[in-house]
């Protein structure tokens, strides 16, 4: 035979074998699935030894929605399924039995645990999450005092209450929660010298509608071997940010004398460093606040001297590093190292690292302080 | 030296085929010195058609006659040069020195020249050409040019551009050759002419710079000719098929332009380029792949426009390829891997579409197709009705009828155009064969299936030659200066002083600038003073 045409026909032989090579098991038509955008774990009522899965998914190609000219990506139309069972796989399985689609974690986009879940059953949720190939891990993970159950049933703003906290989450203001994937807790229960945190979300009442709920966001619980041990609140979880210097777009306000100044478009960048000197740990944090002038105390509008805010300036920064340093305080009495100092301390003392596993907590507990804050007015506003 | 050209001698591979049968013209008889010999034989042959005229005259008391075809000689030859064979007063003269005095004294036409060979009379009488037999003689005169009407020039139909010249090539070869001469008016063009077609006897032009282009790719280009044996040449794309390196493949091997100044810039490039009689489209060769991303218009804009140009270009493959293939592997096989919001919504819209993604892309592209093949054929003045049909039935109403998703309609639409952003039409025409490869790739395995396609188109132009260039140059990374100067990038024209190297031409360099021009002795200015 001619070379040339065997080498034509192995090569047509090999790219006909290929249609047998995968076969069909990768044929999934997104028609097929339903994206599950919502998940909700809370214990069972009954059996503290079960979960209580709820997913939410969307409801595709519904009359209302055509007739309104049906909005791409709109997702007014949801459906919540709820069931108990002892894994989540097993849940998923269940479910199925009340879906005309496949679920699909894939498209996951928030993860609402409750507050009330013992440690086994977190433990063993977060890692049953973490093993299913598909699901999005970048699916941002909540904590509530409520049932996770409830916060996925409330009705917001004309849209899925999930895809409501993915784009609420994506905001740019950031302070008085710390946002946390589902990759990113993971990664802090198992890396040494940091605790998780999780951000709480919880239903309100809007003030105009007496019935209508909506979610809001505040405050983070702290966690420990996934086992939830306190709530910060909202105020201390904003100086919680200050000190990682992750805040943006923010404001607060200090009060100094008898009355209040604000300070608006707030930004922070800090600097955390942890080292052994001597025998004592000290814990810096150098935090550099940036932002510019909101209310003041003279309610005047005349142009303010820069001696004035060279004085403000270094007041803002004394009240800051009070607040800072209680807060820190406050962290080391429940020994719980939720800024992540111990990162620090480990990448200069490797050979701590047995000792760090055992007991960071004391060790943090009782550390010295360093932290300042240098706060810098750069804007007093226009006034003309 | 480096020569791409003589690594295997072209050859004509179908050597075993029966030639068509027409007579050699070794069996043909020679003129003979008995004219009634010569008229039997002439009327046997070409005497069968019924615009066959013998026209009877006296030359010195001898019997002659001029012969031809009245449908293509022109008629006003015939009676100039009758006028002048009876006006002229015959000295006494003999047999011998006749001829000689009939072509310098007598004849008024300037391309007069003697035959012998009966068969080339024949084949010269069919080209339009006047033939005057006198008794006595062995030998003929053949004189006169064909007259048929051909069309005045005209911008180019396909190839239409803003600025510059506008003026496409016409169906007469010799209008185009000089076309050619009047735009390149250096003795240095050189024009071969060949016959091509035992019964077409059609005439094929090959043109290029001698001291420019590769004389390996001159000999390449007119050997590969001279070796086509067909009985009749119909058109350049027959030509096209029968000289490049590769019968088989989908990808056009050599550019085919009406333009005169795309020929212009290319034959200055070294290029050689071939004209076929009666066929508007010559042929550019030898054709690489970044030939079909540029046109003559890029020469015309400032370097900025025309480099984004040439970006739009490739931009608009690369959606022509790609874009229905990723939408099946997107929508049938990975939804997970696209943004969450576009996912929703191009679930919500393929909410009850009975069909698969793929299918959806095939009925949709095949209406395409025949919307598309309908306005080439279809009459002028009934294009709009196309547009309409095309547009809003198909568009509009197959969405309202849930038949396929509105969010494919836009993907439909803006492969049809992309594809004709390119302005070789051979190549988009490949684009589309190339983009129904890559969707049936991905309908069988999503974007397995449209990486195992690309290897293999990729393989395959990688291993394609035209006239000995390699097709994928100069983007193989062999020559860079090429790909980026005047290739990826348009810089600005002075700049662009070399020619592109991977042709292998005699002479690389185009223009230098004198930007210091020597001065004359005697007005020579001093140029700076000094400060003293």
């Amino acid at each position: 035979m001619n070379k040339m045409v065997k080498r034509w026909l192995t090569t047509g032989l090999s790219a006909t074998l290929l249609v047998f090579l995968p076969g069909c098991w990768d044929y999934e038509a997104i028609n097929t699935r339903s994206a599950v955008i919502g998940l909700g774990i809370d214990p069972a009522p009954d059996d503290p030894k079960k979960f209580e899965v709820t997913i939410q998914f969307p409801v595709l190609g519904n009359a209302s929605a055509s007739e309104k000219g049906s909005t791409p990506g709109d997702t007014s139309s949801y459906q919540n399924l709820s069931i108990e069972a002892e894994s989540l796989s097993d849940a998923f399985r269940n479910l199925q039995r009340k879906m005309d689609r496949e679920v699909d974690v894939a498209e996951l986009r928030a993860i609402v645990v409750s507050e009330t879940l013992s440690g086994e059953l977190m433990d063993s949720a977060v890692g049953q999450l973490m093993r299913i190939p598909r699901i999005n891990r970048l699916s941002y993970l909540l904590v509530t005092p409520e049932r996770a159950r409830e916060i996925l049933a409330t009705n917001v703003a004309e849209k899925a209450p999930m895809d409501f906290v993915d784009k609420s989450f994506k905001v740019r203001q950031q302070g008085y929660v710390i946002r946390r994937e589902l990759w990113q807790y993971w990664r802090d229960t198992t890396q040494v010298g940091v605790l998780p945190v999780i951000p709480i979300v919880k239903t309100e009442q809007t003030s105009e509608n007496a019935g209508e709920d909506t979610l809001a966001f505040g405050g983070v619980e702290v966690y420990q071997n996934n086992k939830s041990l306190f709530s910060l609140s909202q105020q201390e979880t904003f100086y919680l940010n200050l000190l990682t210097g992750k805040v943006r777009e923010m404001s607060f306000d200090i009060p100094i004398g008898d009355s209040t100044t604000a300070l608006t478009d707030v930004r922070a960048k800090s600097r955390l460093r942890c080292y052994k000197q001597g025998t004592s740990i000290i814990l810096v944090d150098h935090v550099q606040v940036n932002g510019s002038l909101g209310k003041i105390n003279d309610p005047s509008p005349k142009p303010m001297p820069p001696t004035q805010v060279t004085q403000l300036e270094s007041e803002v920064s004394k009240y800051l590093t009070e607040e800072l340093t209680a807060t820190v305080q406050k962290l080391q009495q429940s020994k719980t190292d939720v800024v992540g100092f111990g990162r620090y301390y480990l990448q200069l003392h490797p050979e701590d690292e047995q000792k760090l596993k055992q007991s960071w907590g004391d060790m943090f507990a009782h550390a010295k302080l360093n932290i300042t804050v240098h706060v810098q007015i750069s804007s007093k506003g226009v006034l003309i | 030296m480096f020569n791409p050209f003589n690594r295997r001698d072209y050859q004509n591979r179908y050597t075993d085929r029966p030639k068509p049968k027409t007579p050699d013209y070794r069996d043909a008889p020679k003129i003979t010195s008995n004219l009634s010999h010569t008229l039997e034989y002439v009327r046997d042959t070409a005497g069968e058609s019924d615009d066959f005229i013998v026209r009877r005259t006296v030359i010195k008391d001898k019997e002659a006659v001029i012969v031809y075809y009245q449908t293509v000689a022109d008629q006003r030859q015939v009676e100039t040069v009758i006028e002048a064979i009876q006006d002229h007063q015959f000295p006494r003269i003999s047999n011998k020195e006749l001829p000689f005095y009939l072509m310098r004294q007598v004849i008024p036409l300037g391309n007069a020249i003697f035959m012998d060979n009966l068969w080339e009379i024949r084949e010269a009488l069919s080209r339009g050409v006047l033939v005057l037999l006198v008794d006595g003689l062995n030998v003929a005169l053949t004189m006169g040019e064909r007259k048929l009407p051909h069309r005045a020039v005209e911008p180019p139909l396909v190839e239409s551009s803003t600025r510059g010249p506008q003026v496409a090539f016409i169906e007469n070869v010799d209008v185009n050759v000089g076309m050619m001469r009047w735009a390149l008016t250096g003795d240095t063009l050189t024009v071969k002419e060949l016959m091509v077609g035992y019964r077409s006897r059609t005439r094929v032009a090959v043109l290029y710079e001698h001291d420019v282009a590769n004389p390996n790719l001159v000999e390449t280009a007119i050997k590969r000719i001279q070796a086509v044996h067909v009985d009749k040449l119909t058109g350049s794309a027959t030509l096209e098929q029968r000289i490049v390196d590769n019968h088989w493949t989908l990808f056009p091997l050599t550019r085919s332009t009406t333009r005169v100044d795309n020929c212009v810039k290319e034959v200055g490039q070294g290029k050689v380029l071939i004209f076929v009689d009666g066929d508007p489209s010559a042929l550019l060769v030898p054709g690489t792949v970044i030939d079909f991303f540029q046109t003559m218009e890029d020469d015309q804009h400032n370097w900025i426009e025309a480099t984004l140009v040439r970006w739009l270009r490739m931009i608009s493959f690369v959606l022509a390829f790609y874009l229905p293939a990723l939408y099946i592997a997107f929508v049938d096989f990975n939804p997970e891997l696209m943004p969450h919001n576009l996912t929703l919504a191009i679930a919500q819209s393929r909410e009850g579409v009975p069909f698969n993604a793929a299918t959806e892309v095939i009925i949709m592209q095949i209406v395409m197709e025949i919307i598309r093949e309908a306005t080439l054929r279809m009459p002028k003045v009934m294009g709009q009705t196309i547009g309409i049909v095309g547009g809003l039935v198909l568009g509009q109403a197959a969405v309202e009828a849930s038949l396929v998703s509105n969010i494919l309609i836009v993907i439909i639409a803006l492969t049809a155009i992309a594809i004709f952003v390119l302005p070789s039409y051979e190549f988009a025409t490949t684009l589309r064969i190339l983009m129904w490869a890559n969707i049936l790739g991905a309908s069988f395995f999503g974007f397995y299936g449209v990486m195992i396609v690309v290897i293999l188109i990729m393989f395959h132009a990688a291993s394609l030659k035209s006239f000995g260039i390699s097709y994928l140059e100069p983007i193989s990374g062999e020559h860079w200066r090429d790909f980026f100067l005047d290739g990826f990038i348009r810089f600005p024209i002075p700049l662009l002083d070399k020619r592109a190297s991977h042709y292998h031409n005699q002479e690389d360099t185009r223009s230098a600038d004198y930007t210091d021009p020597v001065a004359h002795p005697l007005l020579e200015v001093p140029k700076r003073r000094s400060k003293s």
